[in-house]
């Protein structure tokens, strides 16, 4: 597996929050999609993150609905701000994984996969009969994100059903802090330790891995920032119900993973942009729509079987080249930052090259 | 002194009794050779000792202290570590990757400091990668440190298993069958590795393993084992006199 790097983040992620709101601010339809877009992507990097540890799951709705619903008690119910509801809610959803990964995660393979499906659709059934959060009515009326001010300056401004702008930064933001997150766990010596649990349990526990925990933490991190994201959605979209977390929300988290690329890093925002927008621009050809995008799938499938991103390997000679010069550009820049260690060998023999 | 002593192990997998009452001990700083015919129960034998089974009777101690049915990593946290037979590699990683990984109980700040990249870890870091450097070129795999762990020749992904062990600086390895699958001159350099092992790093070994000329050539002490069971001990040259070996040990190996 190639180590992703930082550069491609910070440039993609000042377009995303700089490019995209100066062209489409007034565009609630494209807002709208962007905003989904960044919700399922997020969740879409947590089936990876679980995949790192060789675990496939299909039960990450189950821990967006528990971020919803939390927040959605937290809000209504303990009189909670949004501000506070959010990180509560994450953060119940992630000891809530943690508590039944001891259990859940004993199961390995298809059992685990079954066991993950089987554990979200128990759980929507039970809050279907559950009258304090309504029941199969769901809840509705959830409070917008509140406005925060100190004196007449506007820390963030008030959310408004009209204007999607404020959601977009939000979810956009909270998307980036995801992949930042990811990119560092995948690179620091806890990244090896899931990449080694997926290809040999045996032999990291005999080397002293305790594999357990550290299922557990990836588990547990993953349902915490899918926890992020049924909090925000359950304050945009103000109302929600049982049935809106079925197993299909699940399929498709998988499949947003696996179109662009389980291995890679992007790859759960690639395929999830990706196939969100095809299915935006098929609405004109509305009764072929789901053919052709299931068509594309099965192409991708076919023909890029690692996902979308593995086109990397076909690439012509001035990409590479060109990526080449951006790296170096890149570590550079990060040598008179004050580089993060663990990120290439070459490196520190340069330092002390020019040292001595 | 004894560093492993294992008192009355059994285990039972539903009827089969895969171990029956095994007693034995390894003192330090020496070579111990476990032999016997296919299904002797030599693996299980290692899986019960490391915690990978729980055994259905008796007593490991290690070190003094009593380790029987403790967790794996708990028990290589302790200075135990075994290698696999069938070569058990982190195969999608390169190699220098693999001894890197297996610095997990080398490195002392917490997974929140290695997360955050904390002052302390990186020094650490530093110090991780030159010793696993240290331990490749020691073993002669320096020059294969960026290559895939599965593009790596046979012979050397045993070797590469030796380097993940050597990385832990447990207190006894348990060998098994390092040399499966090796020529003639493979086997001897493997060999040499394991004794220059345990005198230069002042390791106790257990070697388990098929064949009688490498166990007779590596080892000080000898267990054999057949059906569980162990019919005979000694040093290497007491017991290739032994009958009941010459009967079970040869007797199988013709029959197969």
């Amino acid at each position: 597996m190639k180590k992703s790097r930082l550069y491609p983040i910070i440039i993609l992620a000042a377009i995303y929050l700089v490019g995209i709101p100066i062209l489409f601010r007034h565009n609630n339809y494209v807002l709208h999609v962007f905003i989904l877009c960044s919700q399922l992507s997020i969740v879409a990097l947590t089936v990876r993150l679980v995949y790192t540890t060789g675990e496939l799951t299909f039960g990450q709705v189950a821990f967006v609905m528990f971020g919803a619903y939390g927040s959605g008690i937290l809000a209504m119910k303990a009189g909670f701000s949004f501000w506070l509801a959010l990180p509560g809610a994450g953060i119940l959803t992630g000891l809530f994984a943690s508590l039944i990964g001891f259990p859940v995660l004993r199961l390995k393979g298809t059992y685990f996969a079954m066991l993950s499906l089987v554990l979200a659709e128990v759980m929507r059934h039970a809050v279907r009969s559950w009258d304090f959060v309504g029941g199969v009515r769901g809840l509705y009326d959830i409070p917008r994100p509140d406005a925060i001010q100190i004196g007449t300056l506007a820390l963030i401004p008030r959310f408004t059903p009209r204007d999607r702008l404020p959601y977009y930064y939000l979810i956009a933001f909270l998307l980036v802090i995801t992949m930042v997150v990811f990119w560092r766990l995948d690179r620091s010596p806890l990244g090896r330790i899931f990449r080694g649990i997926r290809q040999s349990d045996a032999l990291a526990a005999s080397l002293g891995v305790n594999v357990m925990k550290y299922k557990i933490i990836a588990y547990g991190i993953g349902a915490f920032f899918a926890g992020l994201v049924g909090s925000f959605s359950a304050h945009y979209m103000t109302v929600f119900y049982p049935e809106s977390f079925s197993v299909w929300d699940s399929i498709y988290y998988v499949l947003y993973a696996f179109i662009g690329g389980i291995s890679y890093l992007w790859g759960p925002i690639v395929g999830c942009f990706g196939l969100l927008w095809l299915w935006e621009f098929l609405h004109p050809v509305a009764q072929f729509q789901m053919v052709i995008f299931a068509g594309v799938v099965i192409v991708v499938i076919l023909f890029l079987p690692n996902g979308a991103l593995s086109v990397e390997r076909f690439l012509p000679s001035w990409w590479t080249g060109l990526s080449r010069i951006l790296r170096k550009r890149s570590k550079k820049l990060a040598a008179q930052v004050g580089a993060m260690p663990d990120s290439s060998d070459r490196k520190a023999e340069g330092k002390s090259d020019g040292s001595a | 002194m004894a560093l492993l002593e294992v008192y009355g192990l059994i285990k039972h997998f539903g009827g089969l009794i895969a171990v029956s009452d095994l007693d034995f001990v390894v003192e330090k700083r020496t070579i111990l050779g476990i032999i016997g015919p296919n299904g002797a129960g030599k693996t299980t034998l290692y899986n019960l000792i490391t915690g990978v089974f729980r055994p259905t009777g008796g007593k490991v101690i290690f070190n003094g202290e009593d380790i029987t049915g403790l967790s794996t990593h708990r028990i290589a946290s302790k200075g135990l570590v075994r290698t696999f037979q069938t070569t058990n590699l982190f195969h999608e990683m390169t190699v220098l990757q693999n001894v890197l990984l297996a610095h997990h109980l080398f490195r002392k700040s917490g997974d929140i400091a290695q997360f955050f990249a904390m002052p302390g870890f990186q020094g650490e870091d530093r110090r991780v990668k030159k010793r696993a450097m240290e331990i490749l070129d020691n073993l002669g795999l320096g020059a294969h440190k960026d290559k895939l762990a599965k593009n790596l020749p046979h012979g050397n992904q045993k070797v590469l298993g030796m380097a993940l062990a050597m990385a832990v600086s447990p207190k006894l390895m348990l060998l098994d069958e390092p040399m499966t699958g090796m020529d003639e001159t493979e086997t001897t350099a493997m060999m040499n590795l394991i004794k220059r092992v345990r005198d230069e790093m002042r390791m106790t070994i257990v070697v388990v393993e098929h064949d009688m000329k490498v166990i007779m050539g590596l080892s000080e002490h000898i267990i054999v084992l057949n059906f569980g069971k162990k019919i005979a001990e000694g040093p290497p040259r007491e017991v290739t006199r032994n009958r009941a070996v010459i009967e079970a040990y040869l007797g199988t190996e013709e029959g197969e």
